[in-house]
């Protein structure tokens, strides 16, 4: 870290370059603002410590040049006088903070700690999209090195998308991005933006369809092209790439096909099979088809073109009672399609984890896949109130997939333990609850094994045992197979998917920890009511004197300080903190009734943020 | 620059999405896609595409009644049009309505580019 110290006295710039030094800061000292601009202009700071009465241009109007030359960095003004009109000046001219001669060299550190920690990284990096390049710390735009000469609106329209190179954005987006809420201009008005920068662009040079229309969606950046032999190949990597994104990106709505498909299977076994559900199930089959092999499944698209077919030849107006020959092929090949998915899903993924190939990963941010609803897996002969129950699942945010048999659900289950021992992220295939009939097995026996393999191998899988039987002898039986829930098959659907998602919330990890110090127990537990919910861990502790200790095992990610407490202080709390390596980083937020500048100071100055 | 305009129209949005991708991937053309045959007899007058990729099964108007809304229109009639079909039961239809040729789905992404230049003898790029 590198701070230029501005001071004419010599004697407090000595003192100065000695405190500084002493904290293994490298400190250059300039002896007026002159000489400090002429270094300035040289070497980069990361801070300057600058006197506000200095011979010829003083302290003020330094800081205000360097601020209107683009320099960042933080400015700290040094006033002998304790004049607020002086300060306001400093602030006004682009000062950070300031300290007031004779200062305390304990608080000036803070301070500058402080400001330090504040400071953006070093340099903010341009972006570029082919000879487009954007430079956000001169809010300039050029082309081909040549300077293009953009109105304030037209550069953010342009920021917009460079920063989202491959995003498409609408008029709307446009609007939302650029204007402020009450001042909202009609769609025109961003089509005339796009229009301006395009003859702009096309004056410099650039190709005039820089910036695409797609047809009906909005504009976007024009995909980059290579030219040339060499890059041929490396063109189909990114292809492929790009296309396992695409596969990712439209993974909800390929899972909803086989869910829809799914259905129709399940209401076929029913006998329940309407005319609208059977075109449903025909139409997704011949969709995936058509698709599946362009993801690099060509087995799938089979697998889907046979299960086309066997939609296709079942004739709903012949009422003959479906063999079970039929329903049984139609649902082998339906867990044979999942499987092909559920694989290519998890290749995909490796093989893009593995690919360097980070520009073309932007479209597909990896949260969509977190965010992905989660499965119950219901193993049952028959549901009646299937319907109901998807409907339900919907609204809690569940996806539901259905399998009739003890093998089939064997199968599902299998894969998914192969999967996970292979580490790889959750599929869609991937069961997160189970609703689970024991009478779907030939015997009880049958039934109450796969139970009992089925807790014993995923120990925290949810798992519903769900039926009909109420007798105490059986619910016994069942509990000592591993049972643990019991869901009646009356069950109201939505009663069904609340359990449901109780269970599934419980399980959810917990995601950061927070440290509450506050000798109020009141307000420890208002804290820890209303911070839980969020998933929040709170560690709460009314007695500071066992901070330390409490600090150390909580290893906490925001540490709440109160300021008045007895024995220790939240501020010196803070500087315990903050003199400590290991917790030089940790968010600190301090609790106060006050609002006294001259405090909140003192506890900037603290390390609190 | 190759300045061709290639009109995708399908109703799955990931076929329209593979194919843009490859396109454009491989080529200077400009992509256009509709997912509906509404939308492309919307768009196709006032976009003027060199090709249309057309797929047959779709909701609402197929694709085969887009073609023949397309062809009784003097300003869209002359456009040439590829079948994008996944065969089955939509059938192989013969070359009716001024069709160049079918392209069977699921396509070769990456051949995607080539096949429609061969259909079409477009000169190649270098």
């Amino acid at each position: 870290m590198k701070i230029l110290v501005v001071e004419d006295d010599e004697l407090t710039a000595r003192a100065l370059e000695g405190i500084l030094s002493h904290q293994n800061y490298a400190v250059e000292i300039a002896t007026s603002a002159q000489s400090a601009w002429e270094l300035v202009e040289i070497f980069d700071y990361d801070l300057v410590l600058l006197d506000v009465v200095l011979p010829g241009m003083d302290g003020v109007a330094l800081c205000r040049r360097m601020r209107s030359h683009q320099y960042s960095m933080p400015i700290m003004l040094v006033t002998a006088k304790d004049d607020s009109h002086d300060k306001a000046l400093g602030l006004d001219a682009g000062a950070d903070d300031y300290v007031t001669k004779p200062f305390n060299s304990e608080e000036l550190m803070a301070r500058i700690r402080a400001l330090l920690r504040r400071a953006t990284p070093a340099a903010i990096p341009k972006l570029e999209w082919g000879k487009l390049c954007l430079d956000p710390e001169a809010c300039e735009v050029y082309y081909d090195d040549r300077l293009l000469p953009l109105t304030p609106k037209e550069y953010a329209l342009l920021e917009l998308l460079m920063r989202n190179p491959r995003r498409v954005f609408s008029c709307g987006m446009v609007i939302e991005h650029l204007w402020a809420y009450d001042d909202t201009p009609g769609e025109d008005a961003v089509r005339t933006h796009i229009k301006c920068v395009r003859q702009k662009m096309k004056k410099g040079g650039a190709p005039s369809n820089l910036i695409e229309t797609v047809y009906g969606i909005g504009y976007r950046l024009r995909p980059l092209k290579r030219q040339g032999v060499d890059v041929v190949i490396e063109v189909e990597q990114q292809t492929r790439s790009a296309i396992a994104n695409i596969w990712q990106q439209f993974q909800p709505r390929i899972e909803g096909q086989l869910v829809q498909i799914e259905l129709a299977t399940a209401a076929l076994v029913q006998h329940q099979l309407s005319a609208e559900l059977h075109q449903t199930a025909k139409r997704n089959c011949h969709s995936l088809k058509g698709a599946l092999g362009m993801f690099g499944l060509p087995q799938g698209s089979a697998i889907a073109g046979e299960l086309e077919r066997q939609w296709a030849s079942l004739k709903l107006l012949e009422l003959e009672p479906w063999d079970a020959e039929f329903c049984a092929k139609l649902q082998q090949n339906l867990v044979l399609l999942r499987q092909e998915v559920a694989e290519n899903l998890s290749e995909n993924l490796s093989e893009n984890l593995s690919d360097n190939l980070s520009d073309w990963a932007t479209s597909n941010s990896p949260s969509e896949l977190k965010t992905e609803q989660p499965l119950l897996l219901i193993v049952d002969a028959e549901i009646s109130q299937l319907k109901g129950l998807k409907l339900e699942a919907d609204r809690w945010n569940l996806r539901i997939s259905h399998v009739t048999s003890l093998a089939m659900a064997r199968q599902q289950l299998r894969q998914e333990q192969v999967q996970a021992k292979d580490l790889i992220l959750p599929d869609a295939m991937l069961p997160n609850a189970i609703l689970f009939d024991p009478a779907i097995a030939h015997s009880e026996y049958m039934g109450l094994k796969f139970l009992q393999e089925l807790t014993t191998a995923q120990p925290l899988l949810p798992v519903f045992v769900w039926t009909t039987h109420r007798s105490l002898e059986q619910r016994l039986a069942i509990s000592q197979h591993g049972g643990r829930r019991f869901l009646d098959k009356l069950t109201d659907p939505s009663q069904v998917m609340r359990a449901v998602s109780q269970a599934l919330r419980a399980l959810e990890p917990t995601e950061g920890r927070v440290l509450v110090v506050d000798d109020d127990p009141i307000i420890l537990i208002a804290l820890r009511q209303l911070l839980e919910p969020w998933g929040l861990h709170v560690e709460i502790l009314p007695d500071p004197r066992q901070f330390l200790e409490t600090l150390e095992r909580t290893d906490p990610d925001l540490l709440i300080l109160d300021l008045k407490m007895p024995h220790i202080t939240g501020i010196e709390l803070c500087q315990i903190v903050r003199n400590d390596e290991r917790w030089s980083n940790l968010p600190i937020l301090c609790l106060t009734a006050q609002t006294d500048p001259d405090l909140v100071g003192r506890v900037f100055a603290a390390g609190a943020d | 620059m190759d300045t061709r305009r290639i009109l995708i129209v399908d109703d799955e949005p990931y076929i329209c999405e593979v194919a843009r991708l490859c396109l454009e991937a491989a080529t200077d053309w400009t992509v256009l896609t509709a997912e509906s045959g509404m939308a492309c007899l919307e768009m196709v007058g006032q976009q003027q595409p060199d090709v249309i990729l057309m797929d047959v099964m779709m909701p609402g108007l197929d694709g085969l009644s887009t073609i023949q809304q397309l062809q009784a229109n003097p300003k869209t009639q002359a456009i040439p049009v590829i079948l994008l079909t996944a065969g089955g039961t939509e059938g192989d239809r013969p070359t009716l309505y001024g069709v160049k040729a079918t392209i069977a789905k699921p396509f070769d992404p990456l051949a995607l580019s080539a096949q429609i230049v061969t259909i079409l003898g477009w000169p190649r790029e270098n």
